[in-house]
């Protein structure tokens, strides 16, 4: 081995990270050349100023007490377990103390409503300039009953995608809501086939929003689209939860109340982000 | 300094219970054993806090982000990945927790202060006063030095001289690659020799 080989192997020498031969190597030369072994001991000196060094610092019995202080208050702020989170989160949808089959019933015919609202917004994004020119037209109000026209054409049994509505000016969730829930009482509905229906009408209307989202999530910035697939995530693991208690009970009127919030939480979310996305594209 | 936990000195139990491995011991943590992860704070928490204080160059900045490390990781124990690597990933965080406190600082005052006034009192056994206060106004060197050198370069050399990791495991708490760190480190070096030099051959002879 030559010097202008050993020397710049020389630190990686003393640091261990040469292979077993080139450090016999290396050692072979510096046993025999006297210019490189005073470079090896000039650096086997730094090495040995270096492990002298002391600091000002020690692992005190304080610096654990305050760490287990702080890892107490975390567990003090930790959210409670999983379906504990998931009552806190849907507990504004579920005031009732108890929930009848009627009243589950109701609340299907209401998520119903909420789902035609995002298929006919879709329908409004996908329709093009005209429609979105309607939408904030006074034509669109019928001038004897004061509701908005195009809810006649909802679907009245909420059925499946085929049935969404033909008429594709946008109508705003809440008042669908209340005309959906006025042609369909909950003493009419079935609950199973609603349930059914309700879920088949999330998945497409998610399926949609998803996909509509999907090709601009890319455009989002870093920070932005990391919050949005952190809410994502959220949403989806608790959508898994009211599954897997549905699928524990599936005639339980609450589960399935739950799992059908949780679609629509997805649903009012997906639908509100793209709501954003359009808002904020929009030109001046 | 009076309250220094030393693992040698540790109550027997504790110290028996110092045999596990670190897989056990994150094993159990994850389970919510509190016992275990005071172990691996046991074990980990000397080097981890001679890092930072090597990163940030004061004590009590020093001693409040190896807290910081030490709740970090036991928040997040359940997304180790591979058991195999605790110490590796306990200097990720570290580092992390380092940088984001160097970070906040003003630029001005980006360089790592030194604590100038407060030269260790440890004393080695065996040393004449003259090692004595050679080894202080090393050590006071060393500390300025390490000051001085660039966030990088401190970060590779803290971690290769001083905690002497293999460039793999710096590579993995880094997150540089090979070729940068070792060019980091060879820069590093010589910055460092150039402050040490008057001090290579004074009563260190080896």
């Amino acid at each position: 081995m030559k010097c202008e080989r050993c020397q710049p192997l020389i630190e990686d020498y003393f640091d261990g990270e040469l292979q077993q031969r080139i450090a016999s190597q290396v050692s072979a030369h510096m046993g025999s050349c006297s210019a490189c072994a005073k470079l090896g001991a000039e650096i086997k000196l730094e090495r040995e100023i270096y492990s002298r060094y002391q600091r000002e610092v020690d692992v005190t019995a304080a610096l654990w007490a305050n760490v287990h202080a702080r890892i107490q208050e975390e567990k003090q702020n930790e959210p409670p377990p999983l379906f504990g989170r998931l009552r806190e989160w849907l507990a504004p949808s579920f005031s009732a103390p108890r929930l009848s089959p009627a009243l589950a019933a109701a609340l299907v015919v209401l998520t119903i409503g909420i789902t035609v609202g995002v298929m006919s917004y879709l329908q409004s994004r996908t329709s093009g300039p005209t429609q979105v020119a309607t939408k904030d037209g006074p034509e669109t109000k019928d001038p004897n009953t004061g509701s908005d026209k195009q809810l006649e054409a909802v679907d009245p049994n909420g059925s499946g995608g085929k049935d969404t509505p033909t008429t594709p000016t946008p109508l705003e969730p809440g008042q669908q809501k209340l005309i959906v829930a006025k042609k369909k009482t909950p003493a009419e509905a079935d609950p199973d086939r609603l349930v059914r229906q309700a879920e088949q009408k999330y998945l497409a209307a998610i399926a949609i929003l998803s996909r509509d989202l999907g090709s601009r999530r890319r455009q989002l910035d870093p920070e932005t689209r990391a919050r949005f697939d952190f809410a994502l995530a959220e949403i989806d693991h608790t959508i898994y939860a009211t599954q897997q208690a549905v699928r524990g009970n599936p005639s339980d009127p609450i589960a399935l109340g739950y799992l059908l919030t949780a679609y629509s939480k997805k649903v009012e979310f997906l639908r509100d982000t793209a709501r954003d996305e359009t808002e904020a594209n929009r030109p001046f | 300094m009076g309250e220094a936990l030393s693992l040698l000195g540790q109550p027997s139990g504790r110290a028996g219970a110092l045999m596990n491995s670190s897989e056990e011991l994150i094993a159990r943590a994850r389970l919510g054993d509190h016992e275990a992860f005071r172990l691996i704070f046991d074990r980990y928490a000397r080097p981890i806090i001679s890092f930072v204080y090597d990163m940030v160059g004061r004590r009590e900045l020093a001693e409040e982000l190896t807290q910081e490390t030490f709740v970090r990781a036991y928040k997040n124990i359940k997304g180790l990945r591979d058991e195999t690597k605790l110490s590796t990933w306990l200097f990720g965080i570290a580092k992390n927790v380092a940088r984001e406190s160097l970070r906040s600082r003003i630029k001005d005052d980006r360089k790592v202060g030194i604590d100038d006034e407060r030269i260790m009192e440890l004393a080695d056994g065996g040393v004449t006063p003259h090692d004595q206060l050679l080894n202080k106004e090393l050590n006071g060197v060393i500390r300025e030095a390490l000051g001085a050198l660039d966030e990088d370069k401190r970060l590779v050399f803290t971690l290769k001289i001083f905690q002497q990791r293999s460039y793999e495991e710096i590579a993995e708490i880094t997150g540089s690659s090979i070729p940068k760190l070792k060019t980091d480190l060879h820069r590093a070096r010589a910055e460092m020799r150039r402050r040490i030099r008057p001090y290579l051959g004074v009563g260190y002879e080896v």
